[in-house]
C-alpha cells in the first residue's frame, strides 16, 4: 500500500471518527427519546469553546485537566439540556422537539460568539503540530489520537452497557422506554443520563477536533450534517452503524477527493448515501421496519 | 489601456501619501480638540447605511468594518459634519457571504432607514443580489468585495474600494513567475462566487503568460481536512499553488501543508496576509505570499500615522477591514460635500468625479468599471508578520 493511500485512509478515518462520535450522540438520543438532536454538532462546538476559551486560554489549566473540567461542565450541560429543553416538549409532537433542538443550536452558536468573540480560537492540543510516520506516510499525530480515543470510548461504552446496571438500564430505555418503565426502571432519570452521556461524548469530540478544525461558532454545523449522513448510512438508531457509517463516510470523502476530484467530494459522499438508501433503505446495520398492512 | 509595474516597497503615490498624512494628522488633532471648540453639526442628519457581518462566522470582520466606519463618522461629525449636517449611521447584519441576509439588510436600509449611500455588503456573494436593489432605489454603495464579477454587472451604483481581483491576480501571477520562479502551478479555491471569480482571474492571468495549471482543487468554507488536496498537488509535482479562499480554510490549509511536510510554495488572495489567517496558521504562515491592499506592518508613513488614531479608539491595531471602510466612509462624506444635492444620485455623481483622493490605504480614483483602487501590495509572511515585498500599481 502506497504512503499516499495510507495518508488518505488515515486522514479519512480520523475525520470519520469525528463523524462517528457525533453520530453516536444522535443515535443514543434517538433511541432513548425518539428525537433527532440537531444541536449535537453545536454541543461539540460548545465543548471545544469551553475547553479552549476558558480552561486553556483564560484559566491556563494544563492539558488533561482542561479536558476533565470541560467534561464536568458538559455533564451539567447535558442535565440542563434534558431538563430545560427536552422535558418541556417531551409530550408535544416530535416536530416541536426537533425545532427545540434547532433553536438550542442557534442559541449556542450565538452565545459562544457573545462570550468568546467571533474570531476563531487556535488550540495546540496535547500533541501540538507533531506528526507520526505510519508505514512511510507522514500524518498529523492528532489523527491517530482521535482514532485511539474513539476505540477506547467504544470499548468503555460496550463494557458499561453490558456489565453495569445503569448501562443495562440505559440500553433498556434506549430500546423501549415504555417497557423499561413497566419493568421498574426510572426512565426519566435514565433519559437524563443519556443526555448527559451524549453531551460528554460531544465534549470529547470537540476537544479532539479543536486542534484540527480550530474553534469557531460554525465548527459543528458541517460535522453534524456529515454525522447525520453517517447515521443514515450505517442505519439510523444502530450504534455499530453510527461507528461504521462515520468511518466509511470519512474514508469515502478522503479517497474520492484524491482519486476523483475535490470538486465532487459532496457528490461522491452523498451519492454513496443515495445509492445505499435505494439499495438498502434501512442502512448497513439497520433493521427493516415492519408495518402492519 | 492600463500599465502595471512592480515597485520597491514604500514607493509610489508619494505626493498623495504626504497629503494623506496631513489628513490623518488633521483627524488626530480633531479628536484631541475639546468638544466645545469644535463646530457641532446641527442640520438634518445624513442617513448612511452599513451592511456588515455582525453575526456568524465572519462576525469579527464585521466588527472591524463597523469600527472603521464609526470612527470615520465620529471624526466627520466632530469636525462639523457635511455641510453642517451630521452623519447618521444605520447598521444591519448581512451575516457575511449570505446572499439572503444581505438582501434583507439592504432592503431594510434602503426602504426603512432611507439611506442616501451604503457601505457594504463586503462579501462578493452578498453584494451581487444587492446590486439591482441599489439601482432600483438610486443609492450608491461602496464595497470591499474583490470578486471581478461584482463590477462585471456594469452597475453604475457600485463602487469598489479595494483592489479588483482581476488586477490582483495578474500581479500575483507575474510575481510568482518572475520573482519566485514557479513554472508548474496548481490552483485551489473556495467554492463561492468570491473564490470562483478570483480563481478565474488567476487562470486568465496564467493563460496570458502561456501557463496551464497542472492541478485544480476546490473546497468549501467548512472544509477541515485538506490532505487529499495537498497530496494531489504533491503528486502533480507543482512548484507552488495559488489559492483564493477565506480566513478559516486559509489557516487550515497552510497549517496542514506544513504539517504534512509539503515542499511546494503557496501564494494567494488577501486573506493570506490578514490577522485571522496569521493567528490561525501560527508559525506555519511563514513564507506564504499574498496580494493585498493593507498589512499592519507596512512602514508607509500614512499607515504609521493611522495606527495610533485607531488604537486610541479601539485599543488594537487597525487591519484591512477597519481601514478599508474608514476610507469608504470618508469618501462618501467627501462626495456628499461635493455633491449638488445630498441624495443618492447626487453622491453617486460626485463619487464618479473622485480623482487622486488620498486615503489611509491608497489614493482613490474612480474608473468607469466602478473601481476606486488601482494599487496594491505583494506581501510575504515572515514568521507571523506579513512584510511588503512589492508595491504594485495599475
Amino acid at each position: 500500500m502506497s504512503a499516499t493511500l495510507i495518508q488518505l485512509v488515515l486522514a479519512g478515518l480520523a475525520m470519520g471518527a469525528v463523524y462517528a462520535l457525533v453520530a453516536l450522540g444522535y443515535t443514543l438520543i434517538w433511541n432513548a427519546v425518539g428525537i433527532v438532536n440537531f444541536a449535537q454538532g453545536d454541543v461539540v462546538m460548545l465543548g471545544a469553546y469551553f475547553a479552549v476559551g476558558w480552561c486553556v486560554d483564560t484559566w491556563h489549566l494544563p492539558i488533561g485537566i482542561d479536558l476533565l473540567v470541560m467534561l464536568a461542565f458538559m455533564a451539567v450541560f447535558g442535565w440542563a439540556f434534558a431538563t430545560f429543553v427536552y422535558r418541556p416538549v417531551r409530550n408535544a409532537s416530535q416536530l416541536s422537539a426537533i425545532v427545540a433542538t434547532l433553536g438550542l443550536g442557534m442559541v449556542l452558536e450565538n452565545t459562544v460568539v457573545l462570550i468568546w468573540g467571533p474570531q476563531s480560537l487556535g488550540f495546540a492540543g496535547p500533541l501540538g503540530n507533531a506528526t507520526v510516520a505510519v508505514f512511510g506516510a507522514r500524518i498529523y499525530a492528532q489523527y491517530p489520537l482521535i482514532l485511539v480515543v474513539l476505540l477506547l470510548l467504544m470499548c468503555a461504552q460496550e463494557g458499561m452497557f453490558r456489565f453495569t446496571s445503569i448501562g443495562r438500564a440505559m440500553r433498556a430505555t434506549a430500546q423501549d422506554a415504555e417497557a423499561a418503565r413497566l419493568m421498574g426502571i426510572k426512565t426519566q432519570n435514565i433519559t437524563t443520563l443519556i443526555f448527559i452521556y451524549a453531551s460528554v461524548l460531544a465534549g470529547i469530540a470537540g476537544w479532539l477536533l479543536a486542534p484540527v478544525f480550530y474553534v469557531s461558532a460554525d465548527m459543528g454545523v458541517r460535522v453534524s450534517l456529515e454525522a447525520f449522513a453517517a447515521c443514515i448510512l450505517g442505519g439510523f438508531g444502530s450504534i455499530p452503524g453510527a461507528l461504521i457509517g462515520g468511518l466509511l463516510l470519512g474514508v469515502i470523502e478522503s479517497l474520492g477527493g484524491f482519486y476523483i476530484s475535490s470538486e465532487y467530494i459532496d457528490v461522491i459522499a452523498f451519492g454513496v448515501l443515495f445509492v445505499t438508501l435505494v439499495v438498502r433503505p434501512e442502512g448497513i446495520f439497520g433493521e427493516p421496519q415492519m408495518e402492519r398492512p | 489601456m492600463t500599465s502595471r509595474h512592480l515597485d520597491a516597497p514604500g514607493r509610489g503615490a508619494r505626493v498623495s501619501r504626504r497629503a494623506a498624512i496631513g489628513t490623518g494628522l488633521a483627524a488626530v488633532s480633531a479628536t484631541l480638540l475639546p468638544a466645545t471648540v469644535r463646530a457641532q453639526p446641527s442640520g438634518e442628519p445624513i442617513p448612511i447605511g452599513c451592511a456588515a457581518a455582525l453575526t456568524a462566522q465572519f462576525a469579527q470582520n464585521g466588527a472591524w468594518m463597523k469600527n472603521g466606519v464609526s470612527l470615520a463618522a465620529k471624526q466627520i461629525n466632530d469636525k462639523g459634519g457635511v455641510k453642517g449636517r451630521p452623519i447618521q449611521l444605520f447598521f444591519e447584519d448581512d451575516q457575511g457571504p449570505n446572499p439572503t441576509a444581505a438582501s434583507n439588510a439592504a432592503i431594510k436600509l434602503l426602504t426603512q432607514s432611507k439611506v442616501v449611500a451604503m457601505i457594504g455588503p463586503h462579501f462578493t456573494p452578498a453584494i451581487l443580489p444587492v446590486e439591482p436593489l441599489l439601482a432600483q432605489h438610486s443609492v450608491p454603495a461602496l464595497t470591499g468585495a474583490t470578486g471581478p464579477v461584482v463590477t462585471q454587472q456594469h452597475n453604475d451604483w457600485v463602487f469598489r474600494v479595494r483592489l479588483n481581483d482581476t488586477t490582483g491576480a495578474v500581479l500575483l501571477v507575474k510575481y510568482v513567475l518572475q520573482n519566485l520562479g514557479w513554472k508548474k502551478i496548481g490552483i485551489d479555491y473556495v467554492n463561492t462566487a468570491f473564490g470562483q471569480s478570483g480563481i478565474d482571474a488567476v487562470k486568465a492571468a496564467l493563460t496570458a503568460q502561456g501557463i496551464t495549471p497542472i492541478a485544480t482543487q476546490t473546497h468549501l468554507d467548512s472544509t477541515k481536512d485538506f490532505t487529499a488536496q495537498l497530496l494531489t498537488f504533491q503528486q502533480a509535482g507543482v512548484d507552488g499553488i495559488i489559492v483564493w479562499t477565506d480566513d478559516q480554510p486559509s489557516g487550515l490549509l497552510v497549517k496542514q501543508l506544513k504539517t504534512l511536510g509539503m515542499k511546494y510554495g503557496i501564494a494567494g488572495s488577501t486573506t493570506f496576509s490578514q490577522p485571522p489567517f496569521l493567528s490561525l496558521a501560527g508559525d506555519a504562515a511563514d513564507g506564504t505570499y499574498s496580494v493585498t491592499d493593507f498589512v499592519q506592518s507596512n512602514t508607509d508613513p500614512t499607515i504609521a500615522a493611522w495606527k495610533p488614531v485607531y488604537h486610541a479608539a479601539y485599543g488594537e491595531d487597525p487591519e484591512l477591514y477597519a481601514t478599508t471602510y474608514y476610507d469608504a466612509m470618508n469618501l462618501i462624506a467627501f462626495a456628499a460635500s461635493q455633491a449638488s444635492s445630498i441624495t443618492g444620485p447626487g453622491i453617486r455623481d460626485a463619487l464618479t468625479k473622485i480623482k487622486d483622493r488620498p486615503g489611509i490605504m491608497t489614493s482613490y480614483s474612480w474608473s468607469p468599471e466602478g473601481n476606486m483602487v488601482h494599487s496594491g501590495l505583494i506581501a510575504v509572511a515572515k514568521g507571523t508578520v506579513p512584510t511588503v515585498v512589492a508595491v504594485i500599481k495599475e
